[in-house]
């Protein structure tokens, strides 16, 4: 019989090993639970598939989604609606980057105790986003029906407070992705690319500043057009005799063309970089699209490339990033969908670079935009014109800072940039002045 | 949060609640709490068993030595107590009896007491052999010797003589076993015979009636046995509060069955509670558990298929009765061995008539339909391969046993692969490892026959693509391309799993009940959803528990056949509850068998209460299992 005590340890082995597997399988679903938990198979929280419970709301708390057994209540008339469709999400989920989907696992609020019923069967959690509703419907009424974007965020506290991507969905009753306006389900401003025209010339400028020891003792001359390699630059007419501060608010293409090809593709390859345009931002967990560049095929290709058009392509969050960032001496909070959830910042130019950035851009609105056109500002900016090479009016730019505030516009097919964008970009932050902030 | 809007929070909760939705919110801690209250009782009563052992003889060591004149000096004399009904005498420290005597072979001989009390002794192929002195004095050249299990006296009476030789003179030694390595027939024993080997002389002692009673007292003492009073009352009051939760979720619609089969497993329950008081056994932790679990059974029914209630008590019913029957057979360990040839015959035949006549049900063809009445061979065999499993100590040292049940478990295997039932086939196969390894110690065996069956297994998932997916599908379950493909069932059960919480949502509120096999396959999940990860971790530990008090049955064990079989079906019992809530749960690849006593199903329902047995006749305390009979006749 003592023969069998010994041999009873593959019996022990067996318990252990089955005690080993439940803890690891508890472990795991204290780590996994809200994820499990938030599947869209989960009949204790979805109703057909949707979720039935959590809120979001705006920075003021006020409501923008409810979930419950009824279904999602989206807050508002169908324009304010609209105006927040693609930050807060449809009913269908189909915006990728909407809150609704993203912060799934938060609108449940999983505990590990009561699993998704919630303590005295209080459900759900509320997601308190940084965008101001009201501000937010400024900036889609002052699109008036046109496709683009707005986007403004503080670059001291990294709260997104306004953003919009046109077209829109009713998000209460969205159009069958089929039927849908092309671009309705796509957050521009996080997921998207364009060509960024002449908004590039910042980052030109930026390389230049650091890399071209006389550029402010230059003078330059543009006579319309200048050869570069095997072709030529031109401009809208010839901007004449002008040092480096009025070229950038001139946005003379000859200037900029010649200083890209002066500098390189590598340096101009670094500065990409170094702006944080080539690399993708993390938003509460949203991975934003990230820009490309070519800048090594021929030396005209370099010129164009310089001035923002060729084959750049930018997305809009990372440009509002850079100019946070130049307005901010050099350093800018990281953006935030959620109110008070920065994770952390990033320095894209040198301390000194960014203050003399930050004087061209308040230069540009000064002898160019007009400061009359954005009355109680102090705003500095660079307005682009893209052309989009499909015949019709070029994309309108218009990015850049007042007070704590980065924001960047577009107006697709809107024509010149600091006309057709930059009111925009006043309306929304005369907005953001009256609501006290 | 300040105050008032806390008010305003808990006004707007109990304005939003019903009757019923507040019921079952504070039912579901009571039903943690009563849980814990019984299967801790049941839990720390079995651990703290002390499985006092049992004295049955006592046997004199006497060593010598050889001195320079050429006589022989008594070096030492001790008395050791023979607690078990079979012992293994021999030099190694793993012998019940161990001798440090150089001329004793490492596992000498075996000395055996039977149902009756009759003590034998055999050398089982000793390298010097074994001498024997008979207290009595004889008048003819050859005492009597009676073979074990034959009356052919004369038979042995040549074997003797041809040890001994002519020249045999009474009272003297007699050689019994020839030695180098040959093994010799059984030869019962007489109180005061000596036996010899090498330099040391045994003497088989009688326990006297004042030292019997003596041990009585001792293990009387040492028996602790849960009083089952308080904890069937909880447990009662436990199923009455299920009955009602399940009331209040599924509605009137059911109450007839809800009725019936909560009242009959409470029915059920006492009247096993009777029957083992009047004979008069007082042991019932075990039992307990798996009433315990066979509860937790009804409810995943009654939310999962409520018209099939009924007749998962009745199984229930059925398996309680079967484990009643198979306790009381299992006292007597010779009717018990004698029974494993036909259980091999009616296994052969039950899967023979299987492979036969069996439809197949997704995937695999393991269902009998007799009458409307349908069922489940392989969870019948299960029983019957334990059984013939179990072996006494002496067949352990027969190789004809060991191959006998080789073979049985070869057909076994074959079978099941031929019915496509690979998880009962994977069930089977590391019981047969367990089995065989406790039956012979022998580890390099273990490896070769692992790997043989990792080879085998490479051949099943070549042709048997299903199977491949389900590895693939392993840890993978979330995939998009798999999340409702093959990680379907897994998928779901993690995310119902999630949402339990601690305390569940309540018996009959989950949606886990509405995915195929919910409760078969995925009862875990569902025991988490709606029972919480407390109540579902009980469950598992419940098992761990059976498991844990057979193990440590073995230091009292009275014969190999009850300790094997209860180690046996303890760990088919733990490997099999490890592939159902790891395979659903996505640790192990899903092979889709049943948890133990909780998964619905009549046949496996009637298994888990049949293996049961087994564990109820390893129990050795004083008048506590309804399986062992009480001291002993002489």
């Amino acid at each position: 019989m003592r023969k069998l005590e010994g041999r009873s340890m593959i019996c022990l082995l067996l318990i252990l090993a089955m005690l080993a597997g439940l803890l690891f399988f508890v472990v795991r679903l204290e780590i996994n639970g809200s994820k499990w938990a938030s599947f869209y198979a989960n009949d204790h929280i979805y109703s057909d598939g949707i979720l039935n419970t959590g809120e979001i709301t705006d920075r003021n708390g006020e409501s923008l989604l409810k979930n419950d057994e009824g279904g999602p209540l989206y807050a508002g008339s169908e324009e304010e609606r609209r105006a927040v469709s693609t930050v807060v999400g449809d009913i269908g989920s189909n915006i990728e980057t909407g809150a609704n989907l993203v912060f799934r696992t938060r609108l449940v609020k999983y505990n590990p105790i009561t699993g998704t019923e919630g303590f005295l069967g209080m459900k759900g959690g509320v997601v308190k986003l940084s965008i101001d509703k009201d501000v937010n419907y400024a900036a889609y009424e002052a699109l008036a029906g046109r496709n683009g974007f707005v986007s403004v965020y503080d670059y001291t506290t990294g709260d997104i407070v306004c953003l919009v991507s046109t077209p829109t969905v009713d998000p209460q009753d969205p159009d069958a992705i089929e039927t849908a306006e092309s671009g309705a389900y796509i957050n521009k401003v996080f997921s998207a690319s364009f060509a960024p025209g002449s908004t590039f010339k910042v980052i030109t400028a930026m390389a230049a500043l650091e890399n071209i020891s006389d550029l402010e003792s230059r003078t330059f001359e543009c006579w319309g057009q200048t050869e570069i390699g095997e072709g030529i630059v031109d401009c809208p007419y010839a901007h004449g005799t002008m040092d480096f501060e009025g070229a950038l608010a001139n946005s003379c293409n000859c200037v900029f063309g010649q200083l890209a090809a002066e500098m390189g593709p590598d340096v101009m390859g670094v500065y990409v970089n170094k702006a944080g345009l080539t690399s993708s931002y993390q938003v509460n967990g949203i991975e934003t699209a990230t820009g490309s560049f070519t800048f090594d095929y021929s030396d005209l290709d370099l010129a164009w490339a310089g001035i923002g058009q060729f084959e750049d392509q930018v997305n809009p969050l990372s440009m509002m990033v850079l100019m946070g960032s130049i307005a901010g001496n050099g350093t800018a909070a990281e953006p935030s969908i959620v109110k008070g959830e920065s994770e952390g910042t990033v320095s894209l130019v040198d301390p000194n670079t960014a203050q003399r950035l930050k004087e061209l851009l308040r230069n540009n609105v000064i002898s160019n935009y007009g400061d009359d056109n954005f009355p109680g500002l102090e705003m500095g900016a660079k307005s682009g014109t893209a052309e989009t090479g499909d015949g019709y009016e070029p994309n309108a730019w218009f990015c850049g800072y007042s007070g704590n505030y980065a924001f960047v516009v577009m107006v697709e097919h809107g024509g010149g940039g600091a006309d057709v964008a930059g009111p925009v970009a006043n309306t929304v932050l005369q907005k953001l002045m009256e609501q006290g902030e | 949060m300040d105050f008032s809007s806390i008010f305003e929070k808990i006004t707007e909760v109990t304005q939003r609640m019903e009757l019923g939705e507040s019921l079952s919110m504070i039912l579901r801690p009571v039903f943690v709490f009563l849980a814990l209250f019984v299967l801790i009782r049941c839990i720390v009563s079995l651990v703290r068993a002390k499985n006092p052992p049992e004295v049955w003889a006592y046997l004199k060591v006497v060593n010598y030595r050889e001195t320079e004149g050429g006589s022989y000096e008594k070096v030492s004399e001790i008395v050791e107590p023979l607690t078990h009904w079979e012992n293994v005498i021999g030099r190694a420290r793993s012998c019940d009896i161990t001798i440090k005597d150089g001329g004793v072979s490492r596992n000498h001989g075996l000395l055996i007491r039977d149902e009756e009390g009759t003590w034998s002794f055999r050398d089982i192929g000793s390298q010097n052999g074994t001498w024997l002195n008979s207290s009595e004095e004889s008048e003819v050249n050859f005492r009597e010797f009676r073979r074990r299990g034959s009356s052919d006296r004369n038979a042995y009476l040549d074997y003797a003589a041809q040890l001994n030789g002519p020249s045999y003179r009474a009272n003297d030694f007699i050689q019994i076993s020839k030695g180098k390595g040959n093994e010799a027939p059984a030869i019962e024993l007489e109180y005061g015979d000596v036996l010899r080997m090498g330099l040391t002389e045994l003497t088989l002692m009688p326990i006297s009636l004042e030292e019997k009673n003596n041990n009585t007292n001792m293990r009387k003492a040492d028996t602790e046995v849960m009083s089952a009073g308080p904890a069937m009352g909880a447990l009662t009051l436990f199923q009455i509060l299920t009955f009602v939760q399940l009331w209040m979720a599924k509605g009137d619609e059911h109450s007839m069955a809800l009725v019936t089969a909560f009242g009959g497993l409470i029915g059920i329950e006492w009247l096993y509670f009777a029957l083992v008081r009047i004979s008069r056994r007082a042991a019932f932790e075990m039992e307990i558990i798996a009433f315990f679990l066979s509860t937790l059974s009804l409810a995943v029914v009654a939310s999962k298929d409520p018209d099939a209630l009924v007749k998962q008590m009745i199984c229930i019913g059925v398996g309680v009765f079967g484990m009643f029957i198979m306790c009381i057979y299992l006292r007597d360990l010779e009717r018990s061995k004698l029974i494993r040839i036909a259980l091999v015959i009616g296994s052969v035949g039950l899967f023979i008539v299987n492979l036969l006549f069996a439809s197949t049900t997704y995937g695999a063809q393991n269902w009998i339909s007799i009458g409307g009445f349908t069922f489940q061979p392989s969870e019948l065999v299960k029983v019957a391969f334990i059984w013939v499993g179990a072996g006494t100590l002496d067949e352990l040292f027969r190789k004809k046993n060991l191959y006998m049940f080789m073979l049985f478990s070869l057909f076994c295997f074959g079978c099941l692969g031929l019915m496509g039932d690979f998880g009962t086939a994977i069930i089977f196969f590391v019981t047969y490892l367990v089995i065989s390894f406790l039956r012979s110690g022998d580890f390099s065996m273990l490896f070769l026959v692992v790997g043989a069956a990792a080879a085998g297994g490479f051949i099943i998932l070549k042709f048997k693509p299903y199977i491949a997916a389900r590895f693939a599908t392993w840890m993978h379950v979330w995939d998009p391309a798999l999340v409702n493909a093959e990680g379907f069932q897994q998928s779901r059960t993690l995310c119902a799993s999630a949402s339990g919480g601690l305390f569940g949502v309540g018996a009959g509120e989950g949606w886990l009940s509405g995915v195929f096999a919910a409760d078969m396959d995925l009862v875990f999940g569902m025991l988490i959803e709606e029972w919480g990860l407390i109540i579902a971790c009980l469950a598992v530990l419940s098992i761990v528990t059976l498991a844990f008090f057979a193990i440590r049955s073995i230091t009292s064990g009275r014969s190999t056949f009850y300790t094997i079989g209860a180690c046996g079906a303890t760990s088919m019992l733990v490997f099999q509850t490890m592939l159902n809530i790891f395979g659903c749960t996505d640790v192990l690849p899903f092979t889709g068998v049943t948890f133990p006593f909780v998964s619905h199903g009549g046949t496996s329902m009637m298994a888990s209460w049949a293996l049961l047995a087994f564990l109820k006749s390893s129990d050795t305390r004083l008048q506590a299992s309804l399986a062992v009979k009480g001291g002993g006749k002489k």
